[in-house]
């Protein structure tokens, strides 16, 4: 490999946005999370680190974390399940030239496409609990009970917004997954069907290598992008009831958008980042391990 | 490079291109108003881009007929729904002077905007218009700095909405709404209200239920009114009273997902209800959707209930206008605008007949251009008796995000009455 | 072979099921879109609406200003698209090919910018571009939306490029090609799946933004389809469902229709890459 003699002309551009764009905000959040300053900029505030402990010494954080995990790893789980399985899918079917692989994929993505404000809302008149309710309508002419607490009950509603999440957040998988379907070298497939395995078998051994290197960037991008994600829960059920679904990043919005507390905000922003932190770094361990030991 | 000549000319042409767009973006929006112009701020619902008609038709009317006569322009902004949202952005707009001239605030905020507003009293007098002629409970909102600063426009109340088939009258006490309830749900009708985490729920059930033990939010010092003591207990009881209702199926468990007044609107078209807490805007609408049977006739309205049949409570909100102009020739010239079309005599009665709200101010009631819907007594009535407004302190929002939770854990039956309040005090710092 | 049309069988029947699962609730957008009022709250729900109210489309067009919104929205995502590709592909092919000092210090910075979420950093960010005169600008919103983009797809690019195999780009240094026409004429065309994948997830990204546009635009004539669309939400006593969804119809359209284009784009990608696999 030539070493170019002037790598960093091509990297210069996009560091110096990032750190247009996030250099003076960052240093700014950092600074206001200890302090007490509201949104009202001339509001008298003072220095204190009382946000810090607040956040993580108060009752409500152990559970605020509980229900953030649960909704991160089952949304991340499932939408990186479903995802390769739909990649998987549509992929087989172009192969064989069968009809409806684009309408799978496009539909897949529409989900996507829309707004989480407006998914929010959406899947609230679906899972709407008063008769008016298509998805109760339906589970009565399966012979459910048609009287489903899909979000008045605690545990079914953080149920109720995973499943929303997952449904949003699969086509992201999904397009990773196909993009990375297409680096699979064919002639390996083959050369392993040949030797007489099984499909399962010549997953594991040619596709499944092929796509780790996307699978750690998908569950890493999808963790944080759930850890850090509130619009659709705020339209859906605003956190409630109760703290049943109120996760860390919707706790942040609360404090900031209708609290008005912005350093209170701001230290939780932070605690929100140490923790995506964490998440990168473990995924950077595994990387490294990969590379010194692929 | 080893391209050749024509590739280069396609790549000066596109980096031209580029360039030219990027000039194009950068130059949108940004730079100051021309002269004689003035940005007006309102939430949609209440816009030219309202999508109730009527309303449209008459912000567009208001505005059409100031530029005519004032020969400046003014150009309509409108906020988000979500009103936590859009109150958060104006304060960072004003903040930085950066507010549009005239703009919404909703009322109980207003005390936190109020350094960046204009003093009104001149314009006021100019107009005729005194501060003496709105109901004094709003006169701190208005002036919380001695001054006027602020011109509410409307406001509302919330009542108990009661089936006079089904209901003989509006309960007054918590064990008749009970006992009532109870009789209409075997009849397959249901008693609503917002029970969701929202501002809306604390508003409409929560907070008259406790101030009518004699409760009070916040103490002088800015805690929490219901920390030790009667006010615990009332806090307690009002929440005890509420998930009494849900477990002795007076109201469905589904009040837990109710996150508006509004959302109850549904229910009552599809004939599902016996009773509910609305806001006072709501029959007007209702009126109209209602089409098998005459809303005014089929309904009638009572006090929210109280523990002890007596001494009721509900909470007022409303909109208020506020002027956030530099300019002092602005600042007077585009606070016209909503003096004449919302706030003086005629302009307040024709906007709170085609609103369905309340007008704050007493005279207006006997204004000739002032039509209100059947139940329009009873809430001038409702407004002078039982409406308070909420604390008008910054504590205040913690108070209530913390009460929201608790009682949506209540609704939800996840938490007892005692375990939700003593988890929002430790909330509440 | 019956065990092939067996296989066939078995993957229309999963198709089936998926495009089920995940056009149900679009679908019932839809439905919601062409009803009246009373046809919202009705029980049991009817599944098509009795005749579709194709004036609620025509309602939400003339009274809410969402066309100019779609219009905002488009401009802000092709220039995010565009300018997250102009920065990303050259720094994640330095990444890729090129080895020095401080590479992995780069590339963690870059992914550690991944890890921040706008939501918090708009309140400075509001100061900042008041004083940078990026206020209310849709430049500003594009720098901000591909600095929020292109952490992770530098990221995925660098990942994918290295998946392409160096002979080929090395062939053509070797041909007295620089490194810049190496990645135009060679890895490019290679790498047009990676690319137009990048392209979908940076289009999506900024398309359903809402808290960044909302705080950075002071002009709400200003504002994209994401901020606009939720303003047609229940409020005021009406009930607007048909609009809302109606608006949500509308602001999901141009997305299917550039998913169907690029569709097309990706197939063709396809083909000419494996032609040289």
């Amino acid at each position: 490999m030539k070493t170019a003699a002037k790598p960093w002309i091509w990297l210069v551009p996009l560091g110096v946005l990032l750190l247009v764009v996030f250099g003076y905000p960052i240093v700014e959040i950092v600074r206001l999370s200890f302090t007490d300053s509201t949104m009202v900029s001339g509001e008298p505030y003072s220095y204190t680190g009382s946000a810090y402990r607040s956040v993580v010494t108060g009752p409500d954080f152990a559970d605020t974390l509980r229900v953030t995990s649960a909704f991160v790893v089952f949304s991340v789980v499932f939408q990186l399940l479903l995802g390769l399985l739909i990649a998987l899918l549509v992929d087989n079917a172009k192969r064989r030239g069968l009809r409806g692989a684009m309408i799978t994929r496009t539909v897949v993505l529409t989900a996507w496409a829309i707004p989480g404000v407006v998914i929010g809302v959406l899947w609230q008149l679906l899972y709407q609990e008063s008769t008016s309710g298509i998805l109760n309508y339906l589970g009565s002419l399966l012979g459910f009970s048609g009287d489903s607490a899909f979000l008045s009950d605690p545990g079914n509603a953080l149920v109720s917004v995973t499943i929303a999440n997952v449904w949003r957040g699969t086509a992201f998988s999904m397009i990773l997954m196909y993009a990375g379907l297409q680096t699979v070298q064919r002639d390996l497939l083959e050369a392993a069907r040949l030797d007489g395995a099984s499909p399962f078998q010549a997953f594991r051994a040619v596709t499944l290598p092929a796509l780790l290197p996307l699978i750690a960037i998908d569950l890493v991008t999808i963790t944080v992008e759930t850890f850090n994600s509130f619009d659709m829960i705020m339209a859906l059920t605003q956190g409630g009831p109760g703290t049943s679904t109120q996760v860390l990043a919707l706790k942040v919005y609360d404090q900031i958008f209708t609290q008005l507390g912005l350093g209170r905000g701001a230290a939780m922003s932070i605690v929100l980042l140490l923790i995506n932190a964490v998440m990168i770094a473990i995924y950077f361990r595994y990387h490294k391990r990969r590379e010194v030991n692929p | 490079m080893t391209a050749g000549g024509s590739a280069l000319g396609r790549r000066k042409l596109f980096t031209l291109a580029a360039a030219g767009a990027l000039a194009g973006l950068a130059g949108c929006g940004t730079g100051s108003l021309p002269p004689r112009t003035f940005r007006w701020l309102a939430i949609p619902t209440e816009s030219v881009q309202s999508p109730t008609k009527a309303r449209a038709e008459y912000a567009q009317r208001v505005l059409s007929g100031y530029q005519r006569t004032s020969g400046w322009r003014v150009v309509p902004q409108i906020t988000v729904t979500d009103i936590d949202q859009a109150m958060a952005k104006l304060l960072l707009q004003a903040s930085q002077h950066r507010a549009p001239e005239v703009a919404a605030v909703d009322s109980y905020l207003f005390p936190r905007f109020a350094r960046y507003a204009n003093d009104l009293s001149k314009p006021m007098a100019e107009a005729g218009v005194r501060l003496g002629d709105w109901f004094p409970q709003f006169h701190p909102v208005m002036a919380s700095t001695g001054q006027p600063r602020s011109l509410m426009f409307e406001t509302d109340v919330r009542v108990l909405f009661c089936r006079k088939d089904l209901v003989d009258r509006p309960p007054a006490s918590w064990d008749e709404l009970l006992h009532a309830g109870r009789k209409a749900a075997a009849h397959g009708k249901q008693v609503l209200f917002a029970g969701a985490r929202s501002e809306d729920s604390v508003d409409a059930v929560l907070w008259p239920f406790y101030w009518s033990q004699g409760g009070q939010l916040l103490t002088a010092d800015g805690k929490p009114g219901f920390a030790h003591g009667k006010g615990r207990q009332a806090m307690v009881d009002a929440l005890a009273f509420i998930r009494e209702l849900i477990t002795e199926e007076a109201a469905p468990q589904r009040v837990a997902t109710i996150q508006s007044n509004d959302d109850i609107n549904p229910d009552v078209v599809a004939d599902r209800v016996s009773m509910f807490i609305g806001g006072s805007w709501q029959a007007s609408q209702l009126q109209e959707l209602v089409t098998d049977g005459d809303f005014a006739k089929d309904w009638t309205i009572g006090p929210i209930p109280s523990r002890s049949g007596q001494d009721h409570t509900c909470m007022a909100g409303g909109w208020t206008w506020a002027s956030f102009a530099e300019d002092p020739e602005v600042a007077q010239e585009s606070i016209r605008l909503l003096l004449d079309g919302y706030v003086a005599d005629e302009g307040m009665a024709r906007w709170c007949t085609v609103s369905g709200n309340l007008p704050p101010r007493s005279p207006v009631y006997r204004n000739s251009a002032y039509h209100g819907d059947a139940f329009t007594e009873l809430y001038r009535e409702h407004l002078a008796r039982y409406a308070r407004m909420r604390p008008l302190r910054k504590e205040y929002q913690q108070v209530s995000q913390a009460m929201q939770i608790a009682l949506s854990s209540v609704t939800s039956l996840s938490a007892e009455p005692e375990a939700a309040v003593d988890a929002a005090l430790a909330q509440i710092v | 072979m019956t065990g092939r049309r067996w296989q066939n069988a078995g993957l229309y029947l999963a198709m089936v099921v998926t495009v089920v699962v995940f056009a149900f609730p679009v679908l019932w957008v839809l439905s919601l879109s062409l009803r009246t009022s009373r046809e919202i709250v009705a029980t049991p729900p009817p599944l098509l609406p009795a005749s579709p109210q194709w004036g609620n489309y025509t309602h939400v067009l003339e009274t809410t200003g969402i066309g100019g919104y779609l219009l905002n929205s488009v401009i802000v995502v092709a220039g995010s698209v565009f300018g997250c590709l102009l920065l990303c592909v050259p720094a994640a092919y330095a990444l890729s090919r090129l080895r020095f000092r401080g590479r992995a210090t780069f590339s963690r910075g870059v992914l550690a910018a991944q890890l921040i979420s706008p939501l918090v950093l708009v309140i400075p960010m509001y100061r900042l571009f008041v004083t940078l005169g990026l206020l209310n600008n849709y430049l500003g919103l594009i720098l901000v939306y591909v600095a929020v983009t292109a952490p992770f797809q530098t990221w995925f690019l660098r990942n994918y490029f290295d998946s392409i195999p160096v002979e080929l780009d090395e062939a053509a240094l070797v041909d007295g090609c620089t490194r810049g026409r190496a990645l135009r004429s060679v890895v490019l065309p290679a790498a047009r799946p990676g690319i137009a994948s990048a392209g979908i997830v940076v289009a999506v990204l900024s398309w359903s933004q809402f808290v960044v546009p909302f705080v950075l635009l002071d002009d709400s004539s200003m504002y994209p389809i994401s901020v606009g669309v939720v303003n047609l939400q229940n409020q005021g006593g009406e009930i607007t469902t048909q609009y809302l969804a109606a608006g949500s119809i509308i602001a999901v359209v141009p997305v299917v229709l550039v998913f169907v284009a690029l569709q097309r784009y990706i197939v063709g990608a396809l083909t000419a890459g494996s032609l040289k696999g």
